[in-house]
């Protein structure tokens, strides 16, 4: 089982703690620290947090292992020969935060998606 | 991707609005005359199975990766000229 992370966690009380229309650019950057992506659009700026999870879970079983430890005769693994068995499954996603600076630098919109905490692990 | 969120997107409505609906968009993009709010909705999955016996082997794996995507477009006010989702 393998689990990859990328990027910073997103602490969600942090975010609480930005408000729309009272907060600016400089509370952002103190509360939830630089942002992964920063675009520049007519109307204002954009901040972009990520954090990303990747859940691998593989299972491999190889009969002639195991039947060694029941035949003593080695009869049943010569029978079984190669037989293997493998399973894989991924389960990926991410956290992200999202917001929109105006042009007076105060924050206009802010949204959260948390989707990591009950990644499944199978 | 939530089909009763989507449908109360409409033309005229801002930025914001479409952030506190929707949440935030995978992708944000700049283009000519706006900007661009692009939602993926991702479902991923892998499974395989190996089987050798002997001499002869059997293998199958199957990898699902299903998108659903919704583009929203903006204008330089910041408000929604046209979407499309698919």
């Amino acid at each position: 089982m393998v689990k990859h992370h990328q990027g910073n966690p997103i602490d969600g009380k942090k975010v609480a703690l930005i408000h729309k229309g009272t907060s600016t650019l400089s509370d952002v950057l103190a509360v939830l620290g630089a942002p992964l992506e920063v675009h520049a659009h007519p109307d204002g700026r954009i901040l972009v947090y990520r954090y990303r999870a990747r859940n691998v879970a593989e299972l491999g079983i190889e009969a002639e292992t195991i039947s060694s430890f029941v035949d003593v005769t080695q009869t049943l693994s010569a029978m079984i020969g190669n037989l293997s068995f493998r399973w894989s499954h991924i389960n990926a996603d991410e956290d992200r935060v999202v917001v929109i600076i105006g042009r007076d630098q105060i924050v206009q919109g802010i949204a959260y998606r948390e989707a990591t905490r009950n990644l499944p692990v199978f | 991707m939530p089909a009763d969120l989507v449908a109360r997107l409409e033309q005229g409505m801002s930025k914001v609005a479409v952030l506190e609906l929707l949440g935030p968009p995978d992708t944000v993009g700049l283009r000519l005359q706006g900007s661009v709010f692009i939602y993926r909705y991702h479902n991923e999955s892998d499974k395989g199975l190996k089987l050798s016996l002997v001499r002869a082997s059997f293998q199958y794996e199957t990898s699902d990766r299903r998108t659903a995507r919704l583009v929203v477009f903006f204008d330089k006010k910041g408000l929604i000229t046209d979407f499309a989702a698919y």
